[in-house]
């Protein structure tokens, strides 16, 4: 057993019914560093572009961060690699929990599930011993059920486990895995991948260790990481005390907060779903493995009509979607609503999205009363986000059956003119950001392999709300406009240091919170040091960075494979082009010609060719991915 | 003739939700507005701290006029007129 990873993979044949036990490469180590990284290779190495992401050929990877089961500091993340179904394109999908150690203590760094069950089935992974076993029992149950089944079936409720709810079993587009039942790998879908496998779910119990190479050098580096990040006022105080939704109000007051699907960006009573509010009368904090932050929370409501509900979150993603940009702000029933999407197996960005999609559509009259069977889907209706989260999951309905496909197939089937206001590109709904307001967010959202979300990169550095971060910015732009929310310039540098470090960070197995939270504390080179010391594989600073643009570069590749241009590639939602009436005093703000102005520049910067968008083999070479190519002349 | 003014930055169960209409007969520089709020001594801690004896504004807060973020730009210095919506927020972060 190798230092810091286990050096072993977890092969699971669902087809075959076999399951094997690997080692993994150096240079798939050394090249990737751990997680996203590998998970990215492996998925490039093992498909061919054009297969069907619901089909046994899409492999489902899970990949623990190299720095997981360690006390580097909030190093309890993993990142979950397959087709998407929603968008037909490359998908990782991050997820914290406390399940990361045990998979490493187990002696795995990660899984790797291909083909398909011929009936439901789950994983047993009990330290080296593993097991496929039969999960009829199982299937159809929510996660809270299926959790306890499974811990009492193995008899243990101390083990770790994953699974998908009935909306993966569904194949709704939008299915996630769910961890420990209360933290989603949420975006794209990866649970309908899992669910087109039959596999409803992975028990682990790892008594084992990691051992560290240079424990004494290693425990200074994560130690002093730690304690930088709690000596940061500002990170430490507000994500501890209101979590994730500690920026709502400000976003609401500058006109970013989305209300009635982006139709404006202003919520008058936004208060009642602030971090603020929902953190004094409804929950605590609790946090992932090894975590510092403790951004996560707990909600329980005591009473009235939702008394009972209890959940994790709600994340500031989920205030918005399920609250602001449905016009609801019944603070209860938004938590009813997350518990609805933990125990179903739903992402809450996409569900409240294609709520508020509904709610647009019926606005403008394009939905007769038979189609939305007597809902009422007035803004600010909590029962109908609430029917229609139970009827996606289900698939209960015409209705709900078509919108559990997405918006884009949702809005291509209506049609009456709704894609425009359809929230996606690629595929995917935005997350819960107005981009108009911030241009490295438009070029990143635009960019991000996945669809329009915040979690390939977040340049908060672009609103540089301390001096030290306004100074990171100008000097990351090179430009004193890199605090400029609304000037291009400047935001193509901005937007690929962050995909850089959000890359690596995510190889490592780190919480890419961290890194925007608290600015510096985790950086390119204590990232570098902590997986040096802990693996004993020597990485320097600048290839700590390469590996974070080999594994953005590899990612673009993946997707220019299947066929794609820049054109299809790199967009926004059309409304994203449109006048906020809360942003700028009402002027338009982003228009395609500015988007492709700074994404010609982008393309420049990252070394490919500036009107395709396509890596050149020079720089393919000097990122050591010779040979792979992704567009056409492969 | 009024200036709308949004406090959000303090603990929310010491001090709630903060709005203060201010009168404004001719359009005034944003830091003479906010000194000029009738805040509660605790929540003036909370904003302002004295540097080289001059209060200013604390690290990692920011001033939006009409959703506009001023602190790069005039900053304390910029003209409020009537009509307009001030806020004072932390820098915004979400996930």
């Amino acid at each position: 057993m190798m230092d810091g990873m286990t050096g072993r993979w977890l092969w699971v044949d669902l087809s075959a019914g076999r399951v094997e036990d690997k080692p993994l490469e150096p240079w798939l180590i050394k090249g990737y560093l751990g997680g996203r990284g590998i998970n990215a290779r492996m998925l490039w190495d093992l498909t061919e572009p054009g297969i069907d992401p619901l089909g046994p050929e899409n492999p489902l990877i899970f990949g623990t961060g190299s720095l997981g089961g360690t006390c580097a500091p909030n190093s309890g993340r993993m990142t979950v690699t397959c087709k998407s179904p929603a968008t037909n394109l490359y998908l990782k999908t991050n997820v914290g929990s406390h399940l990361v150690p045990d998979l490493k203590y187990a002696g795995f760094d990660g899984i790797t599930v291909l083909g398909k069950s011929d009936h439901p089935v789950y994983l047993w992974i009990d330290d080296g011993r593993v097991e496929i076993r039969d999960a009829g029992r199982l299937w159809g149950l929510d996660t809270r059920e299926t959790d306890r089944l499974l811990k009492e079936e193995i008899g243990d409720d101390q083990i770790k486990t994953l699974m998908i709810g009935p909306a993966g079993e569904n194949l709704v587009k939008f299915a996630s895995v769910m961890v420990s039942i209360y933290r989603a790998a949420g975006r794209g879908g990866a649970g309908a991948v899992m669910g087109s496998k039959n596999l409803k779910a992975i028990a682990v119990r790892g008594t084992g260790d990691v051992t560290i190479a240079q424990p004494e050098r290693f425990m200074e580096v994560a130690l002093s990481a730690r304690r930088a990040i709690r000596e940061d006022e500002y990170c430490w105080t507000r994500s501890f005390k209101f979590g994730t939704a500690q920026g709502l109000l400000g976003a609401n007051e500058s006109g970013s907060l989305p209300h009635n699907n982006f139709q404006d960006g202003y919520t008058e009573d936004a208060y009642k779903i602030s971090g603020e509010y929902v953190s004094e009368r409804f929950a605590h904090p609790e946090a992932c493995s090894s975590c510092v932050l403790h951004c996560g929370r707990f909600a329980r409501v005591s009473s009235g009509r939702y008394a009972g509900t209890f959940t994790a979150g709600p994340e500031y993603e989920t205030l918005a979607s399920l609250g602001s940009k449905c016009g609801i702000t019944d603070t209860e029933a938004i938590l009813k609503g997350n518990e609805l999407c933990d125990i179903l197996g739903m992402d809450t960005i996409s569900a409240g999205s294609m709520v508020s999609f509904a709610m647009e559509c019926n606005q403008r009259g394009l939905l007769t009363p038979e189609q939305i069977e007597g809902l009422d889907l007035s803004w600010g209706s909590a029962d109908a986000m609430l029917d229609l989260i139970r009827k996606m999951a289900r698939r209960e309905g015409e209705f709900a059956s078509l919108l559990a496909e997405g918006s884009r197939i949702a809005s291509q089937t209506i049609g009456q003119g709704s894609e425009q206001f359809a929230i996606q590109a690629k595929g995917l709904e935005q997350s819960m950001v107005d981009v108009r307001g911030t241009m490295s967010y438009a070029l990143a959202f635009a960019l991000n392999p996945r669809g329009p979300d915040h979690l390939t990169t977040e340049c908060l550095a672009e609103i540089g709300y301390t001096p030290e971060v306004r100074q990171l910015a100008i000097d990351v732009a090179g430009t004193e406009e890199g605090v400029d929310s609304l000037s291009p310039n400047g935001k193509p540098e901005m937007v690929a240091w962050h995909e850089d470090l959000y890359a690596l960070t995510d190889c490592v197995g780190i919480c890419v919170f961290t890194d925007t939270w608290s600015y510096t504390r985790i950086n390119f080179n204590n990232m570098a040091e902590m997986f040096s010391t802990a693996t004993g594989i020597e990485v320097s600073e600048d290839e700590a960075r390469r590996v974070g643009e080999r594994v953005m570069t590899l990612e673009r590749l993946f997707n220019l494979r299947e066929g794609l241009s820049r054109r299809e590639l790199d967009v926004l939602p059309p409304r994203m082009f449109e006048a906020s009436p809360t942003l700028a005093n009402g002027e338009r703000t982003l228009t395609p010609e500015k988007l492709d102005g700074m994404l010609e520049a982008y393309y420049a910067l990252r070394g490919w060719d500036e009107s395709s968008g396509v890596p050149t083999e020079e720089k393919l070479k000097a990122l050591e991915l010779g040979g792979l190519r992704g567009d056409d002349s492969a | 003739m009024s200036v709308r003014v949004r406090v959000l930055i303090t603990p929310v169960q010491v001090l709630g939700n903060r709005t203060y209409t201010v009168p404004v007969a001719e359009p005034v520089p944003l830091g003479d507005l906010l000194r000029g709020l009738p805040l509660p001594q605790n929540e003036e801690r909370e904003i302002w701290e004295e540097q080289h004896g001059e209060p200013k504004l604390r690290t990692g807060l920011a001033v939006l006029v009409n959703g506009m973020n001023v602190m790069h730009s005039a900053g304390l210095d910029t003209e409020v007129h009537d009509g307009d919506r001030v806020s004072l927020i932390h820098g915004i972060s979400g996930g």
